[in-house]
């Protein structure tokens, strides 16, 4: 027996194919999921933990805590030794830094004659603010502890907008 | 119409393996085709897939599917290509984009338990993307009715966890 079992919503150029099922993509996972033994369906705990890391390391850092908030298991495994292993080796082929923890950055513009508390919060959210290293060239480490990073410039070209006291962001 | 189909897979060329699932379906495949699978990529360099290869850990309507994947991919991994066969690539990621967006689970980790243990690396990581997906933007009490994850929290465990990390929860 070959492959002629091809489903209908596999293909829009192959609609006539032999399940003589409906057609309709619903009816087709139905039918799928339908025939599988429902007492053993696996479930999130049941894939296998490299797995489970594999899909949590595609997730946002909100979604990963989240799913940290859901049950203990889940919990465990993601303050484990192996997801950090893993984000570590993720960070590493980046460059060092993963722009995927970085939260936000918030600054604060010394300009001539500016106003005094002119403090802006940029939201890392879609990427719009990212960290590269080459920052740490024109920007002198300050502190950093639990994931904050401060970072100071000292005013030097006026055209620019000036320098600044910057903090970063990431989750632990 | 069945003709065609058969067609589809005799016209890749090669060796033809047969593929069985765990309730004993068959499935016919060309050597291109199921070496997508490293497994039996492997099994095939070892010379053991003259009787079949037997599959028990992957039912027949999961099989079903990895193979449509397969067929459907095996242009891409013949890097030398030009086969008339070989889907464009427009085709190919709108029949992963349906074949993915169909799937609820448990079929959806039935798939990806059955392409971890085939070792189809393209068709696990677009699952797992799936399951990634799905689980994004979701409250911990949304993911754990879409996934069936049982709180095992005591309320004051739980209070305590939205508090260490309560930018994450802005529900």
């Amino acid at each position: 027996m070959s492959t002629k079992r091809r489903r209908a919503c596999v293909c829009p150029n192959e609609v006539t194919t032999s399940t003589g099922s409906t057609g309709d993509l619903h009816a087709c996972h139905e039918t799928g999921a339908a025939a599988g033994d429902r007492s053993s369906s696996p479930s999130l705990l049941d894939l296998p933990l490299d797995v489970l890391l594999e899909i949590v390391a595609r997730c946002d850092a909100a979604t990963v805590l989240s799913l940290a908030a859901t049950c203990k298991a889940l919990r465990r495994i993601i303050l484990g030794d192996d997801f950090r292993r893993r984000l570590a080796l993720q960070a590493a082929a980046n460059g060092g830094f993963d722009p995927a923890l970085l939260l936000g950055v918030s600054y604060r513009l010394h300009e001539h004659g500016g106003a005094e508390d002119d403090r802006r919060l940029v939201q890392a959210y879609g990427r719009r603010a990212r960290f590269d290293e080459s920052l740490l060239g024109s920007f002198t480490p300050v502190a950093s502890r639990d994931g904050i990073l401060v970072l100071r410039r000292e005013h030097r070209d006026a055209s620019s907008g000036g320098g600044g006291a910057g903090q970063l962001y990431s989750t632990t | 119409m069945a003709a065609a189909a058969a067609e589809a897979t005799i016209d890749g060329g090669g060796k033809m393996i047969i593929l069985i699932s765990a309730d004993g379906k068959r499935f016919e495949v060309t050597e291109a085709v199921a070496s997508q699978s490293q497994l039996i990529s492997n099994m095939i360099e070892d010379d053991c897939t003259e009787n079949g290869v037997r599959l028990p850990n992957v039912d027949g309507d999961i099989l079903t599917m990895v193979v449509d994947y397969c067929n459907m991919h095996a242009g891409d991994a013949a890097a030398d290509g030009d086969t008339t066969k070989a889907s464009s690539t427009e085709e190919l990621k709108k029949f992963d984009a349906e074949l993915v967006q169909a799937l609820e689970n448990p079929v959806l980790f039935k798939l990806i338990l059955a392409a971890n243990f085939l070792n189809i690396k393209s068709l696990l990581d677009m699952t797992c993307q799936r399951v990634a997906d799905m689980m994004s933007g979701k409250t911990p009490e949304q993911m754990r009715e879409t996934f069936s994850i049982e709180n095992d929290f005591t309320p004051e465990e739980e209070a305590a966890i939205r508090q260490e990390n309560a930018w994450a929860f802005d529900d």
